[in-house]
């Protein structure tokens, strides 16, 4: 058995104590590979002080998020190559960190040894992210955005008092109740409905609502 | 008292009264004649054709709401009577020329022949037509005969012995004969048939026929006619249409009893299935956020016992070696398990999607069976598929079949042959993955097809009991159907029909 040229600096983000040990304990273990750094937060300056080669990387994480942490990793002085392992299934989240730059997404139950293999493909400069999985997360986050921009588009048309008619559409108030809680006429409060509605392209005003809710324009009851 | 044991006394009531009445009437003739009164006549006949013409118009109202129970011969022998009842009862006392027992005991006994034989054939539940046909049939054969009666001179002489009746002759009682077996054949018909359906209708057409048929045996005995006196023939015709009446109002009543109880019992229906419905809905998400939770929470200690037996495994004393295989085996089923929930629970999601095309077949079982031979075991895989399209996810049918080859792989001895044919039938394309295993030992697969359930012959080995839920869930999405040939018998087969390109 030949010894590898390089060892391979790990660093470890986890806020997990017992997992970050136990992965730091099978990293010291494992020839070719030494631990760099370990740490338990997202915290940006902790994060730019680290100097390794592939950064194992959970999601969720206590002051902050794993996605800038890779992101602070990719960027950084040292190029590190992300690992990411979470116990995060949303592909979503997922499709982010793959979009931040993660060359693996791990769940966590996977078995060390395929860990270690993604930590040397990934310092090898190489990427274990299965192509039909990336793409339908990467899809499902780009239907979100869509989702959240066309959102963003419809609330930043309405005016401040159609939002508020709005939000009270949501508790299934009639016009009189919606204008007595705003002190203004009836007839008001049916104006501003249908200018909302027109603007949302709503044809009831239960539509105006399930668009507001699906768009994220207001709160539900 | 049951509703069968009061019926039986009512019939055998009014068969004890008609027999004393007819008995005594038989005996003592002077008994017969009940009213001497010309506008009795009239009235007692219009009393008649009121029961009946009512009686018609309820029961045509009832077949008309609803699907036709058959009763047009009913509805027709009431309308028939009736218009036989006014035609010479009641129109001639009217225009001031009352019948005499001569001129109106011919079309009398041609209307209780007609009726007769109506009344049976309602008694019967046979249909001979709709029943305004049947009506308008019968009137004319009623015509027909008062005018063959006319024109041929009356076969039997009838003269009036007094104002009640005419004198008897020998052929009086085989005319009469007639309708009475058809009204005691019609009684027993409708009895009969009123025991096997409940039905009130039934039950009093079989009381009027009954009647009928002692009316019968009055007119025999002293031929009569519609005349100026009423006579126990009369008494007893008007409780005869007061018992069709009856029947048909006891009809009504029980349709709207019947319906009412079927709008409550429609109503606690939906009333009880809205609420099953949410509780399931409820359940269902509880499930789902529960799995969620669960998946989430198991992840990091599931990764800490993988990461510490790995180290142990390394630099643990030799002595606990088996120790922590058996602790790493049991973490991988423990994260296959968090997997598979967690699969299934993505399915529940809105962005779940199988998206289908055209995919050829047989390079996804060869690519499957690679899969296979890369699995821990010593089998043999063999391929023997008819080349063809199938409508498919790649990506999820290719999860179906690497699923159903790991538990064929799982469960089948050492160098035994694992099989995947795939042929085209008429009814899809079948994939069938067989192994010469021990079998499922069950009659109820479709059991193994329910989350967390694991079959019989499975102990020790790996498995969650989610693979086969997700293999139907997604089968399912293909809009093709998964399951188990010959369950029972040894070696399984499990087969998957895909809809073809």
């Amino acid at each position: 058995m030949t010894a590898p040229d390089v060892t391979i600096r790990v660093a470890l983000v986890e806020d997990h104590a017992s997992l970050r040990q136990a992965l730091a304990q099978v990293i010291a273990l494992t020839p070719g590979m030494t631990v760099a750094a370990e740490l338990a937060t997202a915290d940006p300056t902790a994060v730019e002080a680290v100097t390794c080669d592939v950064a194992v990387v959970d999601l969720d994480l206590p002051g902050g998020d794993g996605v800038a942490v890779v992101e602070a990793l990719r960027e950084g002085p040292n190029r590190a190559a992300c690992v990411v392992l979470t116990g995060l299934t949303d592909d979503r989240e997922l499709g982010r960190a793959i979009e931040a730059g993660a060359v693996a997404v791990l769940h966590k139950s996977t078995p060390m040894p395929e860990l270690l293999d993604a930590i040397r493909t990934a310092a090898a400069g190489g990427s274990v992210l299965p192509a039909a999985e990336t793409s339908r997360r990467l899809r499902a986050l780009a239907a979100d955005r869509e989702r959240r921009w066309q959102g963003r588009v419809m609330a930043e048309q309405l005016t401040p008092r159609e939002q508020e008619v709005l939000e009270h559409l949501v508790y299934g108030l009639s016009n009189a109740d919606i204008g007595d809680r705003l002190s203004i006429s009836t007839e008001t409060v049916q104006t501003h409905v249908r200018n909302l509605m027109g603007k949302l392209g709503a044809s009831s005003r239960l539509h105006a609502v399930s668009l507001g809710l699906q768009h994220g324009l207001v709160e539900p009851p | 008292m049951t509703v069968t044991s009061t019926r039986r006394n009512v019939t055998t009531l009014t068969v004890a009264i008609g027999s004393a009445y007819t008995l005594l009437v038989l005996t003592v003739p002077a008994s017969r004649t009940a009213l001497e009164n010309p506008r009795a006549r009239v009235a007692i006949e219009t009393g008649v054709v009121a029961a009946m013409s009512g009686a018609a118009l309820l029961m045509t109202l009832l077949e008309r709401q609803r699907r036709p129970s058959g009763r047009d011969a009913f509805i027709a022998a009431l309308v028939v009577q009736a218009a036989v009842n006014t035609a010479f009862g009641i129109l001639p006392a009217l225009l001031g020329d009352p019948p005499g027992l001569d001129r109106t005991f011919y079309p009398w006994l041609a209307g209780r022949y007609v009726a007769g034989l109506l009344l049976l054939a309602a008694a019967l539940r046979t249909r001979p037509a709709p029943a305004g046909v049947t009506v308008v049939a019968g009137l004319m054969a009623v015509v027909a005969i008062e005018a063959v009666i006319t024109v041929v001179a009356p076969t039997a002489p009838l003269s009036a012995v007094d104002p009640t009746a005419v004198a008897p002759f020998g052929v009086a009682w085989v005319l009469e004969a007639g309708p009475l077996v058809m009204f005691a054949a019609g009684a027993f018909a409708a009895g009969r048939y009123a025991q096997q359906s409940g039905e009130p209708l039934e039950f009093w057409l079989s009381l009027a026929l009954l009647v009928g048929a002692f009316t019968q045996v009055h007119q025999a005995a002293f031929p009569a006619a519609l005349g100026a006196t009423v006579t126990s023939t009369d008494l007893l015709r008007a409780a005869s249409a007061v018992l069709l009446l009856g029947g048909v109002v006891r009809q009504v009543v029980q349709l709207k009893t019947q319906r009412d109880q079927a709008v409550r019992l429609l109503q606690s229906d939906l009333e009880s299935s809205r609420h099953a419905l949410e509780e399931l809905r409820a359940a269902r998400e509880r499930e789902a956020a529960f799995m969620s939770v669960v998946g989430h929470e198991l992840a990091s200690p599931i990764a800490v016992i993988n990461a510490q037996t790995h180290v142990m495994r390394q630099v643990g004393p030799p002595e606990l070696a088996d120790g922590i295989e058996a602790i790493a085996v049991e973490a991988d089923r423990l994260g296959g398990l968090v997997h598979r929930m967690d699969e299934l629970r993505s399915m529940d999601d809105v962005s779940f999607e199988v998206v289908l095309r055209p995919v050829a077949i047989v390079p996804l079982l060869e690519e499957v069976a690679t899969f296979g031979r890369g699995l821990p075991g010593t089998h043999t895989w063999t391929v023997d598929a008819d080349p063809h399209r199938v409508h498919a996810d790649p990506v999820r049918l290719g999860q179906v079949l690497r699923n159903l080859v790991s538990n064929a792989s799982r469960y089948a001895p050492a160098d035994t042959t694992i099989t995947l044919t795939g042929r085209l039938r008429d009814d899809g394309y079948h994939v069938l993955v067989t192994d010469e295993g021990p079998g499922l030992g069950t009659d109820e697969p479709e059991a193994l097809f329910a989350p967390f359930v694991r079959g019989a012959a499975t102990d020790g080995s790996p498995g969650t009991g989610l693979g086969l839920h997700v293999v139907r869930r997604i089968v399912d999405a293909h809009h093709g159907r998964v399951e188990f040939i010959d369950p029972a018998e040894p070696g399984t087969r499990v087969l998957v029909v895909l809809v073809p390109a």
